[in-house]
């Protein structure tokens, strides 16, 4: 059973896509923090509409209430050369922008999660992975919490699992991050129509960071009505850790632009090493560099190739034995 | 019908550290070894050489096991709903050549005397009133005294840094007082110390305590192994745990065993091959072994010898998983002694401290290059009255410190409205972001201890959850005890002390410890499940890892201990393969057949 892709909420929808016939079906409320058992199998691509190819024109809009523009942030700016759309459309670009502005604030002088690329990191790191960028266990069955003290009846394809102790369990979800950003983005928006009457990327900060805190505290009735899938902190847990990711990963996965992340913290990055005496000093410093600034590790392949650490020939690294699997 | 290749001499589970140091040796005395490893195949040069990723290999960990094909299911006790770990958590066990010796941090602790004569030692010491309720610790069949030429051939075979601190029973100043006596001083001098482990070694020093530097089997100067070539002292690059090491400085499986194995030509590694089963005969006589090539059919190697060499819960698992007519429970399980004793090794950070306006590098170096105290390691001090036993090292958590991981939980003053629902920080916002800044001037105090054994801590095989091939995950049930939790408070304390002689301008303190939590990293010391004895009804294996019931069949590494002492457990597992394999080797390939009745 690969998951559904739920229409957007009307009030972000676009008269072409609405379809009045789709009632959001009623579900029980989730608790705090638990996870909805679903199908382990991972959705199909889905054709992404307004997805570009990487060449040619970004299909984000100049216009258009998505595009308004932020404080702090500038989505035509952010979105220029082929660099966004490649699953996320101009709506969702926009939501995700602003949620990484309250992230890790900034501005072009003190470069914050959107200056550094941030969007285009979960951009790509969504176009790229259609299930979970990281190794996940996928098999059913799935746990459903139980308030209270006594377990409910067995059911075929539950685990009840008491509801303060899921905690303890890790990630216990089966729905893929694509998925979560399909469903949480859109949500995020009509909590916005709902409490503010606009949409989430239109509002001033303070009220930004109140929805964000919202979600992130799984705050009841609103909440808890629009986020019966994916709980709203697991949404926004996943979007906060991405938007870090794409802070301080380095730049070859499309965020840490000019490596103002690690310029922010003080990180040197991706060097080939640092000295006994560098170990101790109280004043280090040393600009930061990416992996495609990181010297080749040259003559590696060279048996009279001598370096300057430890007095180890680099032609004694160990390579490929003869006598050795291929891969 | 399986695809059945030559017998062989020797076949090995994975391509680990202990099925690494027995091809080295067993090819050496003319036999023929292959090794069937579910992963693939990195060396040195390429493959380490461009690897500075964090997202790649910390967040997404590259070097790991395939937890999405296999995981494991864990619940606190036998009441208790049992999940798997569907993402990685609480342990990191490796994949490919060189297995989780690859991408290990490299901290190498001798375990202390007692702790291999602990029931022993602590019943004579503290009487039988004083262990822990439903404890099943037992002596191990191993002393400190049988290892030791072990760790001394081992450290000269592939060269060890460190701080000599006992030669012989003459305690020599600036290394470790506590431990055991060594026949040899380290072959190098320990790596360099850091700022981090300087200010607390400083800091220990004025409470009276002996900090010194961490052992490692990183290499702090250029160091010829017994390949008889050079590798590279360290470079103190700062990508080690979940890393391969791109100058050979880190020992691990490819730069020193497995070359000097390929090299008889009598050593084949058969990469990306899921070993499912021991096969036996109709007498309950281990075969060899089946697997799923890589051609995705059914295989299998005969051989005269076993060796289940995977990681601890893989061991445990094919074992259970191997059922005959002669074996109905698994292999090595006639007495029901399979699974017992699950143990995982405690670490945790009780104090953190903020220096503001200080920078520590922490970003360099390893998690080894820091000083530790060894005073409250295991029964270093006297329990009486303290109500638990067991004990752990203190050290300062500050090395290798990459940024994505490690820009949350950074001590801050208190504000109003920053906390989450979860009583958390919020991390995220200005405040955040300002935080972050600091992300190198904190230094979390940790302590790496005991992990006793408990009858209700134990592994099996899963009822809901399977492989994917359809076979049961192995079930973990394992939950801290109350000696668990007063350990914890005891040192926690201890770690406060510090801390407060360190100065910080800004603290976090847990007194209590966290609910033991499958999604959060604990240590990938987790540790028995096949525990060697000397006798058939106390344990799975003799002193050598031979499995009671099935002369042929040899199991290594932590699995075989029987409880866990409070310190990393390579050290340990290689020492201990180099004494199985000297048995091995002066009476098993002569006379094969049980080595102890």
């Amino acid at each position: 059973m690969a998951q559904q892709e739920r229409p957007l909420p009307t009030s972000v929808q676009t008269g072409a896509d609405r379809d009045p016939a789709d009632e959001r079906p009623e579900r029980s409320r989730l608790s705090r923090r638990s996870f909805l058992a679903v199908t382990g199998t991972l959705a199909t691509a889905a054709v992404v509409p307004g997805c570009t190819t990487g060449r040619g024109t970004p299909a984000v809009p100049q216009e258009g209430p998505s595009a308004a523009p932020q404080p702090g942030l500038d989505v035509a700016e952010a979105a220029t050369g082929d660099r966004l759309g490649r699953f996320l459309d101009p709506q969702q670009i926009a939501i995700v922008a602003a949620i990484a502005a309250r992230v890790i604030p900034g501005d072009a002088d003190d470069p914050g999660a959107v200056e550094a690329g941030a969007v285009e990191y979960i951009d790509r790191l969504l176009a790229t992975h259609e299930s979970y960028p990281q190794r996940t266990y996928t098999q059913r069955p799935f746990a459903q919490t139980y308030e209270g003290d006594t377990e409910p009846p067995p059911e075929p394809g539950v685990i009840w699992v008491r509801e303060d102790q899921l905690d303890r369990y890790g990630w216990q979800s089966g729905i893929p991050p694509r998925e979560i950003y399909r469903m949480g983005l859109p949500r995020l928006d009509a909590l916005a129509e709902q409490r503010h009457g606009s949409a989430f990327a239109e509002l001033g900060d303070d009220d930004q960071d109140a929805l964000l805190r919202a979600l992130e505290d799984d705050e009841d009735d609103d909440v808890g009505e629009l986020f019966d899938e994916v709980p709203a902190s697991t949404f926004f847990d996943l979007v906060r850790g991405h938007v870090v990711e794409g802070f301080l990963a380095d730049p070859v996965y499309g965020g840490n632009r000019d490596l103002v992340g690690w310029e922010h913290i003080g990180f040197p990055g991706s060097q080939r090493g640092y000295s006994p005496q560098e170990l101790l000093d109280p004043n280090f410093s040393r600009p930061p560099q990416g992996l495609a600034q990181l010297p080749m590790m040259h003559g590696a392949h060279r048996e009279d190739d001598h370096h300057d650490h430890g007095g180890a020939a680099l032609g004694s690294i160990r390579r490929r034995h003869p006598n050795g699997p291929l891969d | 019908m399986a695809i059945e290749h030559p017998e062989v001499d020797v076949v090995t589970m994975g391509a680990g550290f202990t099925a690494a140091i027995t091809a080295q040796q067993l090819t050496a005395e003319g036999l023929s070894v292959v090794s069937l490893e579910k992963g693939g195949a990195k060396w040195t040069w390429p493959d380490f050489a461009h690897n500075h990723d964090e997202l790649r290999f910390t967040s997404r960990h590259e070097l790991l096991h395939e937890i999405e094909k296999e995981s494991w299911t864990w619940r606190p006790d036998p009441a208790a709903p049992a999940l798997p770990m569907r993402q990685y958590g609480a342990f990191h066990p490796g994949t490919n050549m060189g297995g989780a010796g690859t991408h290990w941090s490299a901290v190498m602790w001798r375990f202390l005397p007692s702790d291999y004569d602990w029931l022993t030692h602590h019943t004579e010491r503290y009487g039988p009133d004083a262990l822990p309720e439903g404890h099943s610790n037992q002596d191990w069949p191993v002393s400190y005294d049988d290892l030791e030429p072990h760790f001394t051939q081992f450290e000269i075979d592939t060269g060890m840094s460190g701080q000599t601190g006992n030669l012989n029973g003459q305690l020599l100043e600036g290394g470790n007082p506590f431990e055991g006596p060594r026949s040899q001083p380290y072959p190098l001098p320990p790596l360099a110390p850091t700022r981090a482990g300087s200010r607390f070694a400083e800091a220990a020093e004025r409470l009276g305590l002996r900090p010194f530097l961490q052992p490692s089997s990183i290499l702090s100067q250029g160091y010829t192994d017994m390949t008889g070539k050079p590798r590279s002292g360290c470079l103190y690059c700062g990508y080690c745990t979940r890393y391969g090491c791109e100058v050979d400085a880190k020992l691990s499986p490819q730069t020193t065993f497995l070359p000097l194995a390929f090299d008889t030509g009598r050593y084949e590694i058969r990469t990306h091959c899921y070993v499912t089963g021991i096969e036996t005969d109709n007498t309950g006589r281990a075969t060899g072994l089946t697997y799923l090539g890589r051609d995705g059919r059914e295989h299998f190697q005969p051989a005269r010898i076993i060796l289940v060499s995977g990681y601890t819960m893989s061991n445990v698992r094919l074992l259970m998983l191997s059922r005959s007519n002669a074996h109905p429970d698994g292999i090595g399980n006639a007495r029901g002694q399979l699974g017992r004793n699950a143990t995982h090794q405690i670490l945790q950070l009780p104090s953190i401290g903020m220096f503001e306006g200080e920078r520590f590098n922490t970003f360099m170096g390893n998690t080894a290059t820091t000083h530790a105290v060894y005073e409250y390691v295991g029964d270093n001090f006297d329990h009486t009255g303290l109500g638990f036993v067991g004990g752990a090292q203190i050290f300062p958590y500050a090395g290798e410190r990459l940024p994505i991981g490690n820009v949350e939980g950074i001590p801050h003053a208190a504000t109003t409205g920053e906390e989450n629902a979860d009583g958390d920080p919020r991390e995220w916002g200005q405040a955040f972001k300002d935080r972050m800044r600091n992300w190198d001037s904190f230094i979390p105090l940790a302590i790496q201890g005991d992990s006793l054994a408990y009858e209700q801590n134990r592994f099996d095989l899963d009822p809901n959850f399977t492989d994917f091939l359809g076979r049961p995950l192995l079930r973990i049930t394992f939950d801290w005890t109350d000696n668990e939790r007063r350990l914890h408070a005891f040192l926690a304390e201890r770690c406060s002390e510090i801390m407060d002689e360190m100065g910080p301008t800004e603290r976090t303190d847990q007194p209590e410890i966290e609910d033991y939590n499958i999604g959060r990293y604990q240590t990938t010391h987790i540790q028995g499940g096949c525990i060697a004895g000397d006798d058939p009804g106390n344990s799975v294996t003799n002193r050598y890892g031979q499995v009671w019931d099935a002369p042929n069949v040899f199991v290594t590494g932590a699995a075989l201990f029987p409880q866990n002492p409070g310190a990393n457990p390579t050290t340990t597992v290689t020492a201990w393969m180099y004494y199985a394999l000297e048995a091995i080797k002066s009476q098993y390939l002569r006379n094969p057949g049980e080595l102890m009745s």
